[in-house]
């Protein structure tokens, strides 16, 4: 909530001391003086104590006029020069907190520099209270503790969110961009409703976010997790597919595969508890655990028994390195012919590449042909259809005329390219597969070779060995089963390590899914589209109410898209009267005001009415409108008005009205009586 | 029981056959071929080229490979016998349709040049964005390739 309670305007002249104070009630306060009597110097300077002068315009200059910067008029027209300048504003917020803005027009201080009291400086002179200096309009004075930006945002109790910008990575939404909203001013205020937001600042889309900011829409909110969720859901699938490729190339090394493991992320745990590792053991896969315990239990029979002499087992030494040999030739010929099948696979892998690329070329040029023919028929077709010299029809091509009977049209040539590509792909995509196959036999073989050789080399030092040594073969069995027992714990430590991973990453995959099942269909949720409807529904009572006549106000909606007032689902634009625009205006904007008293909003309870410049065309009768804004009071609202309407009609509208009026007969910006005179 | 025969069993609503057109190289279309030909011309000095010029143009511009090798000619990383040409069939029609449309003149049967029509035109393919590839390539060598260099190539004179 944000209210304003007193406005103090200071100018050192040549002839002494001008200034103007106003006091604000708390619910409709009425301004009057005539034109150009400094009534809207007084909005504006509010305005720049609030360092909200971007508003207007990207310019940082100061949006006062000359009477607080170059020379103010007495009731006699004479002009005194401006020497110094100040303005005061004391503001209070929900918490009932009240604070004073002191801020510099001309003067010798930077006017960047806004002083804060923290205590009601103006209406009580008595209080001393703490005093913080701030900086605004500089970059930083939305964001950093010593902005005055970042602190007002905090003292009315909002907390901006973060928006899409064109030209910078995410920022906030600015206090410039949400003030409009509430507070009107002169010049540019009523140019467009709900209201004139400045675009300059680069933000997306920043008519929409700064209306769903002040109804506390949950729109964008919703909007932005649904995209954090489909980020955080392709890390997820990213993380398993990293986890999966490092646990596959770690069991490939020692011979293995693994199983039943599905390559995209699930939620369902069970599917993770059926992977399993799969070895290669003589030319069959076994499954990791039958194989260990097979090799634990050969190992610890090698452990317990003694180790043979050469002697003992020489017949049995001979049996053994017959087979070793048998089973060599075997795999040798095994891995030969897996050679040149892969060698096959190779050639018809660079082939396909090769046709993939040519493909690609030819694509390239119809595409390119399509191009021609959209572009240059504008000054001579270059694809005549008949020939220019002789009439004959033609084909487009430059064959032979006779050559063909009929040629594709271009856009079906490319659809065919297209689909041939996708053809050679898959089959390109299928043979990879089966050479990775292929590779991993390979591997497979090898290894079991360099066993094998092994074996046999030391089966051949035992057979020249004399009868009594130790069988180095036998030795080397048991340390060979001992290392690969040692070596499959460890693929299964990694592999269980794994699945442990996996399984995290499931449950993080699950709580996404939950989530985003949990977020609504509908863009709106359901509070926002019961607030546009309620905002509807009051724009429309009160558009019937101010005498809103370019068509049946039950007609007006506001659009759930763009937040414009509408009908039937076009924005309303020249059609209305320049006196039915604002009256319109006065609908959405107190609108919001109201709407705030039913529905949970971020809506400061304050707005500020500048009437526009005499415009005489667009003269309409605030009756009504006053009449409806005096019920501010009761919902604990504030709403400013300034106007210039004829004092008499004014002095009746607002006879019958719980309101406050400040009524300038002359100028408001007056010479001060010092104390002494 | 002949295919069709068996198909028509298969179905039981009447159906027939028609052919259907035939898919062709893009680099086959008029306008890619026109397109070319005019680019080269464009590219070439004073806006005109012999038809030799053209046909060497025309069949190395085609492909990347063909265009890689005319880079590395003119760096004098291959020799001008290191060059294939071949004479492209449809440059010819090319060059007729283009000469009848009004977008090239033909001077005593040898020189090709750009109509004020012609230039037009290749203001228009620049704008529409296609063959990007192939007139950075043409606007690289186009003013480079020589008569003389191509008298080296056509005629094979370095083997000699």
């Amino acid at each position: 909530m944000l209210r304003l309670r007193h406005l103090r305007l200071r100018a050192e002249t040549s002839a002494g001391p001008f200034g103007a104070d106003l006091a604000f009630g708390s619910g409709l306060t009425v301004i009057w003086a005539d034109n150009t009597k400094g009534k809207s110097t007084c909005m504006q300077a509010m305005l720049y104590a609030l360092g909200m002068e971007r508003m207007l315009s990207p310019r940082r200059e100061i949006p006062l006029p000359h009477a607080m910067t170059n020379y103010v008029e007495d009731d006699d027209r004479k002009r005194h020069t401006v020497l110094e300048s100040t303005v005061a504003l004391e503001i209070e917020n929900r918490a009932g907190q009240t604070i004073t803005i002191h801020r510099p027009v001309k003067s010798k201080l930077d006017n960047r520099l806004v002083t804060v009291d923290f205590g009601p400086s103006l209406t009580n002179p008595d209080a001393k209270a703490r005093r913080r200096n701030f900086f605004v309009s500089d970059p930083g004075a939305a964001s950093r503790e010593d902005g005055f930006h970042y602190f007002l945002e905090n003292f009315i109790g909002w907390d901006l969110p973060t928006v899409k910008r064109y030209d910078a990575p995410d920022g906030k939404l600015y206090l410039e961009t949400v003030f409009p909203l509430f507070w009107v001013e002169q010049k540019i205020g009523w140019s467009s409703i709900p209201a004139a937001i400045p675009t300059y600042l680069r933000i997306r889309e920043v008519h929409k976010r700064a209306v769903e900011f002040i109804m506390d829409l949950d729109v964008y909110r919703l909007e932005l997790r649904r995209q954090q969720l489909a980020e955080q859901l392709a890390a997820n699938a990213q993380e398993w597919r990293a986890c999966l490729d490092e646990a596959e190339r770690s069991v490939r090394r020692s011979g293995g595969r693994i199983e039943a493991l599905p390559p995209k992320q699930t939620s369902i745990l069970d599917q993770l508890s059926q992977a399993h590792v799969l070895i290669a053991e003589n030319a069959e896969w076994l499954p990791l655990s039958l194989l260990m315990s097979r090799l634990r239990a050969r190992a610890s029979a090698l452990g317990s028994a003694p180790v043979p002499n050469v002697g003992s087992s020489a017949d049995g030494l001979a049996e053994e390195l017959n087979q070793a040999n048998k089973r060599a030739d075997d795999l040798n010929a095994t891995r030969l012919f897996a050679y040149s099948a892969k060698q096959i696979k190779d050639a018809d892998i660079s082939s396909l590449a090769r046709r993939i690329k040519s493909l690609e070329e030819d694509l390239q040029k119809n595409l390119d042909v399509q191009k021609l023919q959209r572009f240059s028929s504008s000054v001579v077709e270059m694809t005549p259809e008949r020939c220019p010299t002789c009439e004959q029809a033609l084909i487009d091509t430059l064959l032979r005329q006779e050559a063909l009977s009929a040629v594709m049209p271009i856009e079906d040539n490319i659809e065919y390219l297209r689909s041939e590509l996708r053809m050679f792909k898959d089959i390109l995509a299928r043979e990879q597969e089966a050479i990775t196959e292929l590779n991993r036999n390979i591997e497979v073989s090898d290894r079991e070779l360099t066993e094998l050789y092994a074996l046999i080399r030391s089966l051949r030092t035992d057979l020249v060995s004399p009868n009594t040594s130790p069988s180095l073969a036998a030795i080397e069995e048991r340390i060979r089963t001992e290392n690969r027992v040692r070596e499959l714990e460890e693929m299964e430590t990694t592999f269980q390590n794994m699945i442990d991973q996996l399984k995290a990453i499931s449950q993080e995959y699950a709580k996404l899914l939950a989530e985003q099942a949990f977020l609504p269909r509908e863009k709106l949720s359901q509070t926002d589209s019961v607030k546009l409807s309620q905002l509807t529904r009051i724009v429309r009572e009160q558009a019937k109410q101010f005498g809103f006549s370019t068509f049946d106000p039950n007609e007006v909606s506001i659009s759930d898209d763009s937040y414009r007032p509408q009908k039937e689902g076009f924005e309303i634009g020249f059609e209305t009267s320049a006196s039915d625009a604002i009256r319109l205006k006065w609908a959405y904007q107190l609108g919001l005001l109201e709407l705030s008293s039913v529905e949970k909003t971020n809506h400061p309870d304050l707005l500020v009415f500048d009437e526009p410049r005499q415009q005489s065309s667009a003269r309409v009768s605030f009756q009504k409108l006053l009449e409806r804004a005096s019920s501010a009071k009761a919902r604990g609202q504030q709403v400013i008005f300034s106007t210039s309407e004829d004092l008499t009609v004014l002095r009746g509208i607002i006879a019958g009205l719980d309101c406050e009026a400040l009524i300038f007969p002359g100028y408001l910006i007056k010479p001060l009586l010092s104390p002494s005179s | 029981m002949p295919f069709e025969t068996q198909l028509r069993k298969l179905f039981d609503a009447p159906f027939s056959f028609r052919s259907r057109p035939e898919p062709i190289a893009g680099d086959l279309r008029m306008s890619w071929g026109i397109s070319v030909l005019l680019l080269s011309l464009l590219y070439s000095r004073g806006r005109k080229a012999s038809f030799q010029k053209l046909q060497f143009l025309a069949h190395s511009v085609r492909i990347p490979e063909g265009r890689d090798d005319v880079r590395s000619l003119l760096r004098a990383e291959l020799r001008p016998s290191d060059i294939s040409v071949r004479v492209e069939p449809w440059l010819n029609r090319a060059i007729s349709y283009a000469y009848a449309l009004g977008l090239v003149s033909v001077h005593k049967g040898k020189v090709v040049s750009l109509t004020d029509k012609g230039l037009e035109i290749t203001g228009d393919i620049q704008k529409s964005g296609a063959l990007a590839e192939e007139g950075v390539f043409l606007k690289e060598v186009a003013s480079k390739v020589t008569d003389a260099l191509l008298q080296r190539i056509w005629r094979m004179e370095d083997l000699l």
